[in-house]
């Protein structure tokens, strides 16, 4: 472990991090984007507006 | 009787029908039918929370709360028999109505609210104690005098205002968001009311045992990990408790979806373990000492991949959190955008990981440390800024309201203050404006921008949200709350300005060359003496920063006094099991994983343990990171003695031992830093402020006499200094024996002490303490026994930075260069 690491320069280590985290976020994002995750995030930002209370308003804007 | 419902939008008026089947903006007369038939009314849907009605009377003149409805009269009977929050009622109980289909699918939940008002309270006593003594340590700053006997000197101080804020009133203000959100969000009680006290008496317990610690001078010496090993180990026990108590909550939960804010608390739980296990790995010394495991380099980084983590996953994250539950709460309308919650959460949990080197630029630390830390830090900017934009953007259409509402005044503000903290923070990140920004004001300037901002006036806005809530009656002025926002306001921009002006001031004064070539300002007391003036209205911002929150404080206080005799059980109907699996028809797959919160937590967790050992590893495994210098040797057992002593009395927090490669740094103190002179520094002392000078090329560079009259009385050779006085170290005597004993603690760290120290440390540190004591009357000072803690403090200041100097082959002698006169210095420091 240790000569693996010690053969990588430390800028061959941060890329590696970067394309991880570029990939995941492109992965969160697209998945988030699309037009059926709308639907859910607007009935899970109602979460809590009823939480202890239930209105009317906000059970019909809420869909199973 | 009569049964009124006003809008729930208004956030400040608890007299109204709680739990309401109405819509949010209408209200309906009661009917004869109990209100189980009225809840009954709407269509339920799986998932949804529906509200018994406790009946609360509009008519202030009567306190009791109880309504004439048969089911309401049984939550009073709850409440009645509950006898205060002690005799709480059963946590789950079947409804007593005749239970139609729809009602045997669900089940009462009472949450606990008592051990909420125990966390807000506690916030906000420790936050009146943490900022006063923040103030004292301002004004201790313009007015030395206010250093008061050892126990109340500067460098012990601060790190009692740190730790009070940060960790108790911070901490506390965490701790009543996440409970009363959690069981909200959840539709659960916390799963064990036991664990829920365990967790607030321990916090107390932990930091009473700060506040008596830190003054009496046990330290770590790492920032914002000051605390000793036995109060890190029960920091740990309470964390878990914590942890297992919201975890259990969470399994137990009657609400599928884990809404944003949620993710955002498993983030900091899971992330403040981790921090806090590994930055504090210590070998016990003693009952109250111990020695860092890592030393030099390494310490400097695991303490810094601490404390902007401790940044971003205790002051930010469980923050966040709080804004996604309250802020919607307060302006009774959705966040913003909860997909930008989703992928801004992941990016910032990520991303903050890396930030920690930005607080080491220029240092020893290596230069791809040091860049890494600037581009992530850089990069972190956009993902706060997610953050700010959901929170200021649900105010959209909304914006008239803040000016009624001191709630949303504090909001607001708190998430502008946190855009800009969180603009400025990668700005100074970057190597170019870090080299003029470290060791000034200018970070102070920042950390109180995003502690006095975005922390405090977030807590402030909850606990005013929350206060008419939990103590059941309206808050005593809305008045005096927006009054509290004005004062803080203008205290804080104050504070702020000042504190901008007084580090960029000193910044430029260190690399200030005249037309000769030469330092303009080469005495460094000309520097700090600048600054006086701007402490001064630092302390004035601070007394109305301060003032205000007394102001708040005891409108809290006045709530509470008109509190019911007994409060008023919180009561919901939830559904008596979780939503089946296939109850969503979409396959949605972050919901899938938010379903599972094992799953969410390991991600979570995993994507921190990444980010950390992409960083922690090489540093740890690349030999290079650290070139050894042959001449560097151990401290001699004295000079280690007046190390702890250093240590004890807080110097890191005036000065710094890190000359960085700057022209203007190597001509006022010596050669600059490298890191393998730090290989034996357990725990480093780098420091991260400049009040005082730099001091790691001190060895040498004064007389044994001018060290002892500088330490009895600083401004008897340098007239003034603001540095406190420590006649005590003239007093008081070293133990030996507890020498002897150190030494064998840095030996178990891997220090290469030979078998002769290991035997005779004490009796070696005698003998250099005798040489020292005789090289002070020789200078024509005064007879100073060897015993002394003086002398090993003097011993110490003599070493530092001089091993580079030495032939690698010569043996270490025990004695120090005793000199008779000042040596020439190169800056005049």
């Amino acid at each position: 472990m240790s000569e693996l690491v010690s053969n990588m320069t430390p800028s061959t280590m941060t890329e590696i991090a970067l394309i991880l985290f570029v990939i995941v976020f492109v992965a969160v994002t697209s998945r988030v984007m699309r037009r059926k995750a709308r639907v859910q995030c607007d009935e899970a930002a109602q979460l809590p507006l009823f939480d202890d209370t239930a209105g009317e308003a906000g059970v019909s804007a809420r869909r199973s | 009787m009569r049964r009124s419902c006003v809008n729930l939008a208004d956030t400040t008026n608890p007299l109204r029908c709680r739990f309401v089947a109405v819509p949010v903006t209408t209200c309906r007369e009661e009917t004869s039918a109990p209100s189980t038939t009225t809840v009954d009314a709407a269509p339920r849907r799986l998932g949804t929370a529906v509200a018994e009605c406790v009946s609360v009377p509009i008519d202030s003149s009567d306190p009791s709360g109880v309504s004439d409805n048969p089911s309401d009269s049984e939550s009073a009977d709850r409440g009645a028999a509950g006898e205060g929050d002690s005799n709480a009622p059963p946590k789950v109980e079947a409804a007593k109505a005749a239970p139609s289909a729809k009602d045997q699918a669900r089940e009462l939940v009472t949450y606990d609210e008592d051990i909420v008002r125990k966390f807000a309270t506690a916030s906000v006593v420790w936050g009146l104690v943490g900022m006063l003594v923040g103030l004292w340590i301002a004004l201790q700053l313009a007015f030395p005098a206010l250093n008061i006997t050892r126990y109340f000197a500067f460098g012990r101080l601060r790190p009692l205002h740190t730790n009070a804020v940060i960790f108790a009133f911070a901490g506390n203000a965490i701790f009543a968001a996440v409970y009363y959100s959690s069981q909200r969000l959840l539709k659960a009680r916390m799963f064990s009311d036991v664990l829920s006290r365990i967790h607030f008496w321990g916090w107390q317990t932990i930091i009473v045992c700060a506040a008596l610690t830190l003054p009496l001078g046990i330290t770590q010496g790492k920032e914002y990990a000051e605390l000793e090993w036995p109060i890190d180990l029960m920091i740990a026990v309470v964390w878990v408790t914590f942890a297992v108590n919201f975890f259990a909550t969470l399994r137990v939960r009657r609400e599928k979806h884990i809404y944003v804010a949620l993710w955002f608390y498993i983030a900091t739980i899971v992330t403040i373990a981790v921090l806090h296990i590994f930055n504090n790995l210590a070998i016990p010394a003693g009952l109250f000492k111990s020695y860092s495991i890592y030393s030099g380099v390494q310490d400097a980084f695991m303490q810094w991949w601490y404390g902007h983590n401790a940044v971003a996953f205790f002051l930010t994250t469980p923050f966040l959190g709080l804004m996604y539950y309250f802020l919607p709460k307060a302006l009774g309308r959705p966040i913003f955008s909860y997909r930008l919650s989703v992928f801004h959460f992941w990016s910032l949990i990520f991303l903050y990981i890396w930030a920690g080197p930005h607080h080491l630029h220029y240092t020893s630390l290596p230069g791809w440390a040091s860049s890494l830390g600037m581009i992530f830090s850089v990069m972190l900017w956009m993902p706060s800024w997610g953050g700010m934009v959901n929170g200021l953007l649900t105010l959209r259409g909304a914006w008239h309201k803040v000016a009624e509402e001191p709630v949303l005044k504090f909001f607001v503000v708190g998430i502008t203050f946190y855009g800009m903290s969180t603009f400025e923070g990668p700005m100074m990140s970057i190597k170019s404006v870090n080299a003029l920004s470290h060791y000034t004001d200018w970070n102070i300037a920042h950390v109180h921008g995003g502690a006095l901002g975005w922390v405090a006036f977030m807590s402030f806005g909850m606990m005013y949200w929350l206060a008419p809530r939990l103590f059941q009656a309206p808050l005593h002025s809305k008045k005096w709350a927006s009054t509290h926002f004005w004062i803080a306001t203008v205290g804080m921009a104050l504070y702020v300005v000042s504190m901008w002006a007084a580090g960029i001031t000193q910044g430029l004064m260190w690399r200030a060359f005249d037309e000769t070539g030469r330092l303009q300002y080469p005495d460094f007391l000309e520097t700090s003496s600048r600054l006086i003036p701007m402490y001064w209205v630092r302390a004035l911002g601070g007394t109305m920063y301060l003032g205000a929150t007394i102001l708040g404080a005891y409108n809290l206080f006045r709530t509470w006094q008109a509190r019911p005799k007994t409060y008023a059980p919180v009561t919901v109907s939830v559904p008596k099991m979780l939503v089946g699996k296939g109850a969503s028809t979409a396959a949605f797959w972050h919901r899938k994983y938010e379903g599972m919160p094992l799953v969410f937590t390991i991600l979570v967790a995993l994507a921190i343990i990444v980010a950390s050992a992409f960083e922690i590893i090489p540093t740890f495994l690349i030999g290079d990171n650290i070139p050894r210098i042959a001449s560097v040797k151990p401290y001699t057992p004295l000079e280690l003695h007046g190390r702890d002593i250093y240590v004890r009395e807080g110097c890191y927090n005036c000065h710094s031992q890190m000359v960085r490669p700057f022209v203007d740094e190597t001509v006022r103190y010596g050669e600059y830093s490298k890191p393998g002179e730090f290989i034996y520094d357990h725990p480093f002392q780098w420091g991260s402020r400049r009040i005082g000078p730099d001091l790691h090329r001190q060895g040498g560079l004064r007389s044994n006499l001018w060290l002892y009259r500088h330490f009895e009385l600083p401004t008897s050779t340098s007239p003034g200094s603001v540095m406190p006085p420590y006649p005590h170290l003239v007093t008081e005597s070293v133990d030996w024996a507890t020498i002897q004993k150190r030494v064998g603690t840095m030996a178990m760290l891997g220090v290469p002490y030979d078998a002769n120290t290991l035997n005779n440390g004490g009796a070696m540190a005698r003998k250099q303490a005798e040489e020292i004591s005789a090289a002070l009357v020789t200078e024509g000072g005064p007879t100073v026994p060897a015993d002394r803690e003086v002398i090993a403090l003097i011993a110490y200041m003599q070493r530092l930075g001089t091993d580079i100097k030495a032939k690698p082959a010569a043996e270490k002698q025990a004695s120090v260069p005793a000199t008779s006169a000042p040596v020439a210095a190169t800056g005049g420091n």
